[in-house]
């Protein structure tokens, strides 16, 4: 992709208000022609044949091209737009984080902006979209619908929701899975700051109940480098706990410490057939979902 | 253990500097809301322990370093952790020169006082040893009480002397002693006595040394005669008086002449050597000069001169009656101090030849048999013939005439073969340097001689003396051969205009007058300390030594060779003898050095450049009554926490280097 227009910039839309409208923008600038469902499944639209392989249901297999071919081969089928999806957007006061609030938008806001991305292309292609707005609790449940009705007052919750307490993924996640009963499309969107055995434990069960699961990880470049200098007072944004820290004493054991735990979370989601995407907010906002849209589109 | 300083004991509390900054400055830290503060919790519980060991340890090594530099400022001593075990030898070196007698002989008292306190103290069965400036030792001994009394029956001393020979000495006298070695240096630090100071020497052993400053404060008002002397031919005296104040001065000087004395007002600027012209209308022999001002240096504000009289010593000029006469009577007279007596050739057969010093024959004819054989005997008795050899001489008679008939012995120093007529005028170009005639002026005799010409000499033969002067064409000029007791110094030319210009240059009468008065015993003013030899005590049996206090030193000369002692306070030393003409009299004046008015004090630093590696302490006269203690052991021991407060310092900056590397190589790493 081309070098991002100037409106899609972090910083652009760090400045910029209405982020809807800077979604809808993003949406519209690259979407046409590459907007196929993001998921695949059971459909009526034939979408192409596959390997039979143990496990498979066998009232897919393809007996004419058995008959032809003497091979067994699965159809697989375009799912179609009925199709519901929940995005869970992680509100705590950790995604309030920016390392340049001037310059980088917060964490929060880009986790604002994706989600209305992706309800707009959701809406799009006649998708259902819910909202789960959640920190320790969950803030609000919108249930999934495709009208345009909807997706407005999706976009209106969306935008009017502020970050501010502290988290409780894992808990949370569970409570959410309990409420989702038809299998669906869970989008998390977090900096997934909570105990990490919890979250996957959570997103575990989803998976359980055979929803497909994309987690955006979203992080800021400095909670990754940690490039600070000198002697500074570390002030927990949920719980305003003061930690004194001399930076240059621990920059290297909290790189190893927070690449530990990035490589837990990618290796846990590739595991457990979870799509882990992983985005910092110094990244442009279309590059990222283009990338993203993009790496879905490719056909399994 | 004991503190010199306990004062600086206060600054121990010192040590909590360090832990109330460790408790209450914290490090100032900027605040910052994050949001990935789990991970700082995880990260510190892994370096929180390194961290608090690295606080701990700089804690702690500042702690130490605080309290090491406190108890090494407070002198902590302990005389049983020094001694323990060993074999102690000390050796005490005592500053005796003149400069120790100023300000009513203070720093000599201090000096005395120190010594007793050192030895007082000293562990029993320390073998100790003193050595005093001036040459005096007193060799080891386990008995400080002996040694303390030797110390304190010494005199002040009146020496000019340097404190090299006696540190060089004390160091050799411990070079092969096992155990602890230690140097007292008890001394004014006057400057001077540092000056040209060699460390080369003080390499080969490494004592202790303790410096004790027994000087009083430095005197400002110090005045020195530095010089006294006769003007030639005048009864005109120069006293050079050097004023090492900072301000001018305005005093008195005392003339004692005689017995005689005057007193002369003198103004001498500051820092400034000034002459003063003193005229006394009386011919006198023992001059004193004395400045009478109540603060000087007692013993370097006196002057002595020793005069010799006219008629005192007598020579005797023989020949005939020419320019070569008069110019060699006059050169000896102008040294002022001998009586010359001119006769004819042939009148030396009435006189008595053992009355003068000297027999100077200028160009004689040929000499009786009679008077030859009176000369001979008085050279063989012990008198000094010069002898100069000209046109009146017939060469066959000359060569036969001093020809011993029974030994078959030639009497003078050279056979003579001829007159030699040079075309060109001959130089001077050697000249006998070391001999004591020429002595005075050393490698430039030649120099002084280069316009003299010779244009003609006589030529000679069957050398048997030693030829002290020789021209450039290699005829021997003079030549010296001893005969019995007495000796020969033959000239090969006779001071005429013919013969040469030598008489008309300012070089000849000198030497004559250096000649004359060395063969008559003529003394110069010397200094304490320096050998003084009794001139003319060679055949004498006894010699009797009175000093200024008139006490009587007999000294027995049974080698029968020049008696020569070494005075040791200023003043008139005369010298009795007898020989054969009588009794005899060498009277010298002696004095002290006058660089001994200058009392300007050496610095501690320039003492320690000196030593170099060797540890040196200092102690002030104020604290006399604690120098054993600081010296048996707390200069030691506070090297000792010095040193380790060193350490510790470097130990620290090497720490924090190695943890500032281990952070940024951490920070680098990922």
């Amino acid at each position: 992709m081309e070098k991002s227009s100037r409106i899609l910039d972090p910083e652009i839309l760090a400045r910029f208000g209405n982020i809807s409208l800077v979604a809808k923008t993003i949406v519209e600038g690259f979407i046409s022609g590459l907007h196929r469902s993001i998921h695949k499944g059971a459909s009526i639209e034939f979408a192409e044949h596959r390997q039979y392989s143990v496990g498979d249901d066998p009232k897919y297999l393809d007996w004419k091209v058995y008959g032809r071919t003497d091979r067994l081969y699965i159809r697989e089928f375009r799912e179609e737009t009925n199709l519901k999806s929940y995005i869970l957007l992680d509100s705590s006061n950790s995604m309030n984080y920016s390392s340049q609030p001037d310059t980088i938008t917060t964490k929060f806001i880009y986790a604002k902006c994706l989600a209305i991305c992706l309800s707009y292309i959701m809406m799009k292609q006649n998708d259902s979209t819910g909202l789960v707005i959640f920190d320790s609790e969950i803030q609000n449940f919108i249930k999934p619908s495709s009208t345009r009705q909807h997706f407005h007052f999706l976009i209106e919750n969306i935008e009017n929701t502020e970050a501010g307490k502290d988290t409780d993924i894992g808990k949370t996640i569970h409570k959410i899975a309990n409420l989702i009963k038809r299998r669906s499309l869970i989008i998390l969107i977090s900096d997934l700051f909570d105990d990490q055995d919890a979250v996957i434990k959570g997103l575990a069960h989803f998976k359980h109940k055979h929803h497909e699961i994309i987690v955006f990880h979203l992080l800021d470049k400095a909670e990754i480098e940690f490039p600070f200098e000198g002697f500074k007072d570390f002030i927990d944004m949920e719980t305003n706990e003061r930690i004194p820290v001399d930076v240059r004493a621990i920059r290297n054991t909290y790189r190893n410490v927070f690449n530990q735990f990035l490589s837990f979370y990618q290796k846990a989601c590739s595991e457990r057939d979870i799509n882990y995407a992983r985005a910092l907010t110094s990244m442009p906002f279309d590059y990222f979902l283009y990338h993203f849209l993009q790496l879905r589109s490719r056909p399994t | 253990m004991g503190f010199l300083q306990p004062i600086f004991l206060w600054g121990l509390l010192g040590i909590g500097i360090p832990v109330l900054i460790h408790l209450f400055s914290r490090r100032k830290s900027i605040p910052y809301y994050f949001s990935a503060i789990k991970f700082i919790k995880l990260t510190q519980k892994k370096t929180i322990r390194r961290q608090k060991l690295e606080e701990i340890l700089v804690l702690a090594l500042r702690t130490v370093l605080i309290a090491c530099l406190f108890l090494a400022v407070a002198q902590p001593v302990s005389k049983k952790a020094f001694f323990s075990g060993k074999e102690s030898w000390v050796v005490l070196v005592l500053d005796d020169s003149a400069s120790m007698s100023a300000s009513m002989e203070i720093p000599w008292s201090n000096l005395k006082k120190a010594s007793e306190q050192i030895l007082a103290t000293l562990k029993k069965g320390t073998h100790v040893a003193a050595i005093f400036t001036s040459g005096r030792l007193i060799p080891f001994s386990t008995s400080c009480q002996e040694i303390a009394k030797q110390i304190r029956e010494n005199p002040a001393g009146f020496h000019g002397n340097t404190l090299q020979p006696a540190i060089e000495q004390a160091f050799s006298m411990l070079e092969k002693r096992f155990g602890y070695q230690k140097i007292f240096i008890v001394t004014d630090m006057q400057k001077t006595a540092w000056e040209k100071f060699s460390s080369s020497e003080f390499k080969k052993i490494n004592p202790n040394i303790t410096i004790v400053d027994a000087g009083d404060e430095e005197n400002q008002t110090n005045l020195t005669i530095k010089d006294f002397y006769p003007l030639p031919g005048k009864n005109s005296y120069i006293c050079e008086i050097a004023n090492w104040s900072k301000q001018e001065i305005t005093t008195e000087l005392k003339i004692t002449a005689d017995g005689f004395e005057t007193i002369k007002s003198v103004t001498i600027p500051e820092r400034k050597t000034t002459e003063i012209e003193i005229k006394i209308d009386r011919d006198c022999q023992t001059i004193k000069a004395e400045i009478l001002h109540p603060d000087v240096l007692k013993v370097d504000n006196i002057f002595y001169l020793q005069k010799e009289t006219v008629g005192q010593k007598r020579v005797l000029l023989a020949g005939s009656e020419d320019s070569s006469l008069s110019y060699t009577r006059s050169s000896v007279e102008s040294a002022g101090t001998i009586l010359v007596d001119t006769k004819n050739i042939n009148e030396l057969y009435d006189v008595t030849l053992e009355k003068y010093r000297t027999i100077l024959l200028v160009n004689p004819q040929r000499i009786e048999t009679k008077i030859r054989q009176k000369i001979i005997d008085y050279v063989n008795g012990g008198g000094t013939l010069v002898y100069f050899l000209g046109d009146r001489i017939a060469y066959e008679d000359f060569n036969s005439d001093w020809l011993s008939s029974e030994k078959n012995e030639f009497f003078m120093p050279v056979k003579i073969t001829g007159k030699s007529e040079f075309s060109k005028a001959a130089r001077i170009a050697w000249v006998a340097t070391a001999h004591p005639l020429f002595s005075e002026f050393g490698d430039r005799t030649v120099d002084f001689l280069k316009t003299t010409r010779f244009n003609e000499c006589l030529s000679v033969k069957e050398i048997t003396g030693d030829i002290l002067m020789k021209l450039d064409n290699g005829y021997p000029l003079l030549c010296e051969k001893r005969r019995g007791k007495g000796k020969i110094f033959l000239f090969m030319f006779t001071p005429q205009q013919s013969w040469t210009n030598f008489q008309t240059k300012p070089f000849f009468p000198v030497m004559m007058t250096v000649m004359v008065e060395s063969l008559s015993g003529f003394t110069y003013p010397t200094s304490v300390g320096d050998a003084v030899m009794v001139k003319g005590s060679e055949n004498a049996d006894v010699v009797n030594i009175v000093n200024p206090q008139k006490e009587t030193i007999t000294i027995t000369n049974k080698e029968k060779t020049a008696v020569s002692y070494i005075p040791d306070i200023p003043g008139i030393w005369t010298s009795i003898f007898s020989t054969r003409e009588g009794q005899q009299k060498h009277i010298i004046a002696v004095n002290v050095p006058y660089l001994e008015g200058n009392l300007s004090k050496i610095s501690r630093g320039e003492i320690r450049s000196i030593f170099r590696k060797t540890h040196i302490g200092f102690v002030n006269k104020d604290r006399m009554e604690k120098i054993i203690l600081a010296e048996t052991a707390g200069g030691q021991m506070m090297m000792f926490f010095l040193e380790i407060a060193l350490a510790i310092l470097i130990a620290e900056l090497i720490l924090s280097n190695i943890f500032v590397f281990l952070k940024e190589k951490g920070s680098k790493n990922v």
